[in-house]
């Protein structure tokens, strides 16, 4: 189908970023061999945490699953290799604040023997409950880096009417290539993964958005999507901007409608999702594989051999950088993710999760700031550059009070916490860490001002039930009285009368 | 391994405060050059002055505030500010004059509206209000440009300095012996006379479309702020503006 940059919005905002691809981009995804050790999280994604369905001492083969996904949103985990499970134990996940979660740690055998797929029931969409279930039973979360549970995203969208799947490619963030790899190397998997998308789904379209400056991208997915030789699937160019490949951005971009703030693209009737997720789903309805390994850029200028490496889920990232040729003299910094949106971690012991997609190792020319941080000189240059058209000015001035009513009204909310304002502020405030904070900061005052008007709420009932019942019991003694008084009353009468008969007569 | 942590962004900022500052002072360097070249060493005198005072308040008044002196000099505001009111102050001005201004704009403009990004007006405008309005006879009093005029003695080098340091003209020299009607002056008395304008722009005073030496010298601020607006260090909306309502209401009323 002919690539098209159609008529797109433009976005608000946005940066052109230093591109840093090609440093990654330009050789082959490597296969990395399986670790001596797993680490497996069962908490690596958006929602519950899985529940273990194994215990030390077990026996594991590759693809078992592991942990049972808990509640309405959650996701099932597999164990990456064969091997014996040596701990269910709590061990810090490669996340913002570090914090532990319960990992199932395995020591592999080095057989990598896989469970016998067999028993699994192939699926092409078209019955969309035997479909979601596999994708639920599989573990298969958003690869693009928010982990939510696909099979639960889909259902929603499901519900709601989906009309376009659109297949993220964008990969918009400096140094990440490995969307770019994939779809370079697995074209045709992409569009097998969009087309069961688009069955389970009923939509009429499917979309694959690439940014404009991966031509060999563009070319293969040409390639695969002329195969196809479908009316209704298109591929498109998409201007290399960051944050264009932010969900909403994205949205916005293509069809010109904003996703309400608080709302979902399923509310505009369309179903977004990475590369990388459709190909797991592609690969899991054809080798009924579930999700046990991602692609993964490792990059910046503290790694040897920077390039594109497929992982399996658990592998601590000091044997991924083993791989990659090791550090070098100028590693300085270890960030998962990117280097706008990514988290600094301080132990390379931690594992690869569902969640990673950049191992970044970066050196002194990033780190070295030649400038302190200044006050807010009010040059609106945050504001002039803000994807959502908020007002990063106000929001600083705003966030230290922590006070909800301004902090929600003018919208924070709705930052994605791009970094697109950090990036350009001349007096080098970290705004997307002040942002970061203050959500949290009116999270907390948001409970407690609902826990203070539910005791408040109690207090009133308690006090109207004791009013009421003060009431009643006034009422009853009263009548007590009453009739007492009466009674009383007609008795010394009675007695009267009977003193005045007995003395008359 | 172990590493330290750090927040996002993980990319080196390409924007700061000093470096805005320092293309702000780029931009006006031609500017000063074509000052001295019609008006002599007048603007250096007052960079001299203004520029000491400026710094020497900054340091005071950050002093004071207890924050940190160096952060506060080295994002170069301060000098800009100084650079402005030698810019915007009479070439020649005596030094005490060019001192008020200076710690007016720093001390009382800036910092006691708080500071860098607090205050409401532009420092350097205040000072040099606080000046025009308590020294009136001084700041009109502009030398006029090397025009070529054979009866004016101009100041000699020296002669120059000591009037900034003292306030003393040499023997048989006066104020208005040296100083001679600005541009805008010379229009205002020509058309109370009823000249018309090409009339009153005959003078020798006149360059090729506004006053001698100072068309040059604005025409180079105009180069600067184009060079400013193309590094996006400032944006088109404020000059236009500022053009905008200058000339709507000047063709208008």
């Amino acid at each position: 189908m002919p690539a098209a940059t159609q008529s797109l919005s433009n976005l608000p905002g946005g940066l052109r970023l230093p591109a840093n691809k090609r440093l990654s981009s330009s050789t082959d995804i490597i296969d990395v061999e399986v670790p001596e050790e797993l680490i497996i999280p069962l908490q690596q994604h958006a929602g519950d945490a899985a529940l273990p369905l194994v215990q030390a001492g077990d026996r594991v083969l590759a693809g078992q699953r592991i942990g049972e996904s808990d509640g309405a949103v959650s996701a099932c985990v597999h164990a990456s290799s064969s091997g014996v499970v040596t701990a269910i134990e709590m061990r810090p996940l490669p996340a913002r604040g570090e914090p532990s979660v319960p990992c199932v740690v395995i020591r592999t055998d080095g057989t990598d023997t896989f469970v016998d797929q067999r028993a699994t029931e192939p699926f092409d969409g078209s019955d969309p409950v035997t479909a979601l279930r596999q994708i639920q039973r599989a573990g298969i979360v958003g690869l693009g880096g928010a982990a939510y549970p696909t099979a639960q995203k889909i259902t929603n969208g499901y519900q709601a009417g989906i009309e376009t799947v659109i297949l993220n490619g964008v990969e918009c963030e400096s140094y990440i290539s490995c969307d770019d790899r994939l779809m370079r190397e697995q074209a045709r998997a992409v569009f097998e993964g969009g087309q069961i998308l688009r069955r389970i789904v009923t939509a009429k379209h499917l979309i694959v958005a690439v940014e404009s400056d991966k031509a060999e991208a563009l070319e293969a997915l040409r390639l695969a999507s002329d195969a196809l030789a479908d009316e209704s699937i298109s591929i498109v160019e998409v201007p290399t901007v960051y944050p264009s490949g932010g969900e909403d951005q994205l949205v916005l971009l293509l069809t010109g409608q904003e996703v309400p703030s608080g709302g979902l693209p399923s509310d505009l009737k369309l179903l977004v999702q990475n590369v990388g997720t459709a190909v797991a789903i592609a690969e899991l309805a054809q080798q009924a594989l579930p999700l046990i390994s991602r692609i993964v850029t490792v990059t910046g200028e503290g790694v040897e051999r920077p390039g594109n490496y497929r992982i399996r889920i658990g592998t601590p990232i000091a044997d991924v950088i083993r791989a990659a040729g090791g550090y070098n003299d100028s590693a300085l910094r270890l960030i998962m993710g990117g280097p706008m949106t990514g988290v600094a971690l301080t132990d390379d012991a931690l594992p690869v999760i569902k969640a990673c997609n950049c191992l970044l190792v970066t050196g002194p020319a990033v780190h070295i700031s030649p400038e302190p941080r200044r006050t807010c000189i009010r040059c609106g240059e945050c504001a002039e550059h803000c994807p959502v058209r908020l007002l990063p000015q106000t929001l600083l001035k705003h966030a230290p009070s922590e006070d909800i009513g301004p902090l929600c009204s003018f919208g924070l909310d709705d930052c994605i916490e791009c970094g697109c304002c950090d990036l350009v502020c001349p007096s080098h405030i970290p705004l997307t860490q002040i942002f970061r904070e203050a959500k949290q900061a009116v999270r907390i005052r948001t409970n407690e001002r609902l826990r203070a008007d539910r005791a408040k709420e109690r207090f009133e009932a308690h006090a109207t039930r004791a009013l009421e019942q003060s009431e009643t019991k006034a009422k009853e003694l009263d009548e007590k009285r009453q009739i007492a008084s009466s009674a009383a009353i007609d008795a010394i009468i009675a007695r009267k009368k009977a003193r005045q008969k007995d003395s008359d007569s | 391994m172990k590493f330290e942590p750090a927040i996002t962004p993980y990319l080196r900022p390409a924007n700061g405060v000093a470096a805005m500052m320092r293309q702000v002072l780029f931009a006006l360097v031609p500017a000063a050059l074509a000052s001295v070249w019609f008006f002599g060493i007048g603007l250096i005198a007052n960079l001299f002055v203004c520029i000491a005072v400026c710094v020497a308040s900054e340091a005071v008044a950050v002093h004071l505030r207890g924050r940190s002196v160096e952060d506060a000099l080295s994002d170069y505001s301060a000098l800009v500010t100084a650079v402005l009111l030698a810019f915007a102050l009479p070439p020649l001005t005596p030094w005490w004059i060019s001192a008020t201004a200076s710690v007016f704009a720093i001390g009382v403009a800036k910092h006691v509206y708080g500071g860098l990004g607090f205050n409401l007006f532009n420092p350097a405008m205040v000072g040099y209000v606080v000046v025009l309005v308590s020294f009136p006879r001084e700041m009109s009093a502009f030398i006029p440009p090397r025009m070529g005029d054979l009866d004016y003695q101009a100041l000699k080098l020296g002669e120059s300095v000591w009037y900034v340091l003292s306030g003393q003209l040499p023997a048989g020299t006066s104020l208005d012996a040296i100083t001679r009607a600005t541009p805008l002056d010379a229009v205002r008395s020509a058309l109370a006379q009823s000249q018309t304008m090409a009339e009153a722009k005959a003078s020798p005073m006149f360059g090729d479309f506004g006053g001698r030496g100072w068309e040059w010298i604005n025409n180079f601020i105009a180069l600067g702020g184009a060079w400013l607006l193309y590094q996006r260090i400032i944006r088109w909306h404020i000059p236009v503006g500022v053009f905008a309502g200058l000339l709507i209401p000047a063709v208008v009323a």
